[in-house]
């Protein structure tokens, strides 16, 4: 019998999003925390695709987007809302903590 | 008589004839052991979730001035309140959960009872109870140190506007492909 494994999410990023990225990515070069920050970001992409759910807590239902989340991973805070079938991440701002605590 | 917390069926042909309250019937044993497999799951789902958001409230705490919006107590609970693994593994854990899940149940280990598997529930239950209550507990905490550092606010209509465009179009970036721009920048 063949097993169907779990559907990643589609994480997307609209334009005003990856441009909030890039600042981000920026300012973490800028303070001598570039790898800090490009490890964090590539684990929370996993994290977004496979389970966003642990990364992020519930604060707003806004149809059509479903319901808004504000998440973390290490030093980054963002904000994200999951479509109803569970099939989109969008990440709609970027926060970085000011100093490496986590 | 049994002392099964666990609803479970009590057809003809349950029981054995010499008392023997091991169910005979595979499918009684099934849905008990679906029960175990679901609720250590749901222990290892809430175990990291706690994980994470212990992480997440102290480097917040650390972000903010201290206690920031938190009471004492709550101060308290984040700093004594340890997290049991680091927030790259709770993440991996749960991506390996999910992975678990969707597979459904291992087998039922051989020789396994009604009795032991009642009493594994049991276990779980409060188990899981415990972690539920505490992740509770660390929820309002991320969030009101999160909303400290950066104060929550809804998606404007420009941004509800373009993130359903980008949901519409082709794929755009990935964080990776982002992140490679900087890295290929980087070695140029």
């Amino acid at each position: 019998m063949t097993v169907e494994g779990p559907q990643p999410y589609r994480v997307v990023l609209s334009g005003l999003v990856q441009d909030q990225l890039r600042e981000l990515v920026q300012a973490a070069i800028r303070e001598g925390r570039g790898a800090e920050v490009v490890r964090a970001a590539q684990a929370l992409q996993s994290a977004l695709m496979w389970t966003p759910e642990v990364v992020a807590e519930p604060v707003l239902d806004l149809p059509p987007l479903g319901r808004v989340q504000v998440g973390s991973f290490g030093p980054i805070q963002l904000r994200i809302a999951v479509n109803d079938a569970r099939r989109l991440v969008f990440v709609a701002w970027w926060r970085l903590l000011p100093t490496d605590t986590a | 008589m049994s002392e099964d917390p666990i609803p479970v069926d009590p057809g003809p042909g349950d029981a054995a004839p010499n008392g023997d309250e091991t169910p005979r019937r595979p499918d009684a044993l099934a849905k008990l052991w679906a029960r175990v497999v679901e609720l250590e799951r749901e222990a290892r789902w809430l175990s990291a979730k706690c994980d994470h958001l212990r992480h997440s409230c102290r480097a917040r705490l650390d972000a903010v001035d201290s206690p920031g919006p938190l009471t004492e107590e709550q101060v308290r609970l984040v700093r004594t309140d340890a997290p049991q693994q680091s927030e790259a593994d709770a993440v991996e854990e749960l991506i390996r959960l999910r992975k678990e899940r969707a597979a459904g149940p291992p087998p039922i280990p051989p020789g396994s009872t009604t009795e032991q598997l009642a009493r594994r529930i049991a276990e779980l239950e409060l188990t899981v109870a415990v972690l539920a209550a505490r992740r509770e507990e660390l929820r309002p905490i991320f969030l009101a140190l999160a909303d400290a550092l950066e104060p929550f606010t809804p998606p404007t209509e420009q941004e509800i506007a373009e993130m359903l465009r980008a949901a519409d179009g082709p794929p755009g970036p990935s964080i990776l492909d982002i992140i490679a721009e900087f890295e290929a920048e980087a070695r140029s």
